[in-house]
């Protein structure tokens, strides 16, 4: 009795596998269709399809750790290109350095008052260095504050009388510094204190920033 | 290269640049100093600097003064000298102001010590003036590097710091000194006229009673009961 069933279920299943005959003209029409709508969306919304639709996406922890460490690893690059550069421009003879502004941390300080008396720890003031020196090609500012490199703080000529200035920003306390003339010649400011000790046959001057001298 | 090869370098390169931007002001520290001194003054300006840190002394003038020598081509002989002597007057600049002392106070202290300034002028000046030392030291220095002998540039920076004298008074008192030198005046002359009329422009000081002290008389020691 079950075979005799399934004998006749395993022929039904046969007769309704067979396709019907198709119609190859029909079918051509069909494909060329779909390639012609295929065609429009990926000229026309197609991409803010892709985009906007919401789909599954599968990522590997590993790429996902990578792209947050990306994003913590940027701003941190910004930050210190912007602390390496910062206070990078020039300076030179005639006037005794001058307190701009305060300037705290990496901030931007104008010019204006200065209240000597509140500096103090890590706050950072703006120092104007200036020199007179009308001959000059290039003058630069060394010191301990920039590892005494004569590359890092160029001065500019400020006017026609032949004045150079820079202005940087410098931790409160001592610092020892000088001018380069044209990459070879060393001055001290001849307006400010004379640093002592060894100054190996090239003299400095001091300055103690957040006080008047 | 697969993807996973790609995931891995990328995270190495990341993890190279997170390190780098981090690290960079102390790397440029240290390539500064390696790099711009020859090997052997390098190692001895080292063995230098390890004898300072176990004294208490700040290392960073030693490293600067080293820079500065290098900046200015001495030869590595005379740059070790340099911070052999700064290191030596930096210790006794820290024995006589003190654990509480600064960096630029004992830089300052140290500065003097080397313009020529005896122990005995910094202590007197530490104890009249008590604390903010550097601008006083820096005047000192700076005055007997002008030519005024360190007696007389010692009386004058301590008489003005036993006023109370505020630092605009020392730069004040600089600035007089430097012009009147220049004019052909002698150094010492120069600092104890200045020092003196200097003084007369000066509000009496404020003396605070003592710790402890329950009457009214100021700078007396309390009375028995």
């Amino acid at each position: 009795m079950c075979d005799a069933t399934d004998l006749v279920i395993e022929q039904l299943a046969l007769e309704l596998r067979r396709l019907p005959p198709t119609d190859r003209e029909a079918q051509e029409r069909v494909v060329e269709a779909a390639m012609l709508a295929a065609a429009a969306d990926g000229r026309g919304l197609g991409l803010w399809r892709r985009l906007t639709a919401p789909r599954a996406v599968q990522i590997r922890p590993l790429v996902a750790l990578a792209a947050a460490a990306l994003m913590v690893a940027i701003p941190i690059v910004a930050w210190q290109i912007g602390r390496g550069t910062a206070g990078r421009s020039s300076t030179a003879l005639s006037n005794p350095p001058t307190l701009l502004a305060k300037r705290d941390g990496g901030g931007a300080g104008g010019a204006g008052g200065a209240a000597l008396a509140a500096a103090s720890g890590n706050e950072r003031l703006v120092v104007r260095f200036e020199l007179v020196a009308p001959s000059a090609r290039e003058v630069a500012l060394v010191g301990d504050f920039n590892g005494w490199d004569r590359s890092a703080t160029p001065l500019v000529r400020a006017g026609a009388n032949g004045t150079w200035v820079v202005q940087i920003p410098l931790t409160p306390g001592r610092h020892v510094y000088g001018f380069v003339v044209d990459g070879s010649s060393w001055l001290p400011d001849p307006r400010a204190p004379r640093a002592p000790g060894d100054d190996f046959g090239a003299p400095s001057s001091v300055i103690v920033v957040g006080a008047p001298l | 290269m697969n993807a996973r090869a790609t995931v891995v370098a990328a995270l190495i390169a990341l993890a190279a640049l997170i390190g780098t931007a981090a690290l960079r002001p102390l790397a440029a520290q240290s390539v500064a100093w390696d790099a711009r001194l020859d090997s052997a003054t390098a190692v001895q300006v080292r063995a230098l600097l390890d004898t300072a840190a176990a004294a208490g002394v700040p290392l960073r003038p030693l490293q600067d003064k080293a820079l500065e020598g290098s900046s200015k081509g001495a030869p590595g002989t005379r740059i070790v000298a340099a911070v052999r002597a700064l290191g030596r007057e930096l210790g006794t600049a820290r024995t006589i102001l003190g654990a509480t002392a600064s960096e630029s106070e004992l830089v300052a202290a140290a500065g003097a010590l080397a313009a020529g300034a005896t122990r005995d002028d910094v202590a007197h000046l530490r104890d009249a003036r008590g604390g903010a030392l550097a601008v006083p030291l820096v005047v000192l220095a700076d005055l007997i590097s002008r030519g005024v002998p360190p007696p007389a540039a010692s009386s004058a920076v301590t008489d003005l710091a036993r006023a109370g004298a505020p630092d605009d008074a020392y730069a004040a008192l600089r600035r007089a000194v430097e012009q009147d030198i220049a004019r052909g005046t002698p150094g010492a002359a120069a600092a104890e006229s200045r020092a003196r009329a200097m003084l007369g422009t000066l509000p009496p000081p404020r003396l605070t009673p003592p710790a402890g002290a329950t009457d009214q008389t100021a700078g007396h020691a309390p009375t028995p009961p």
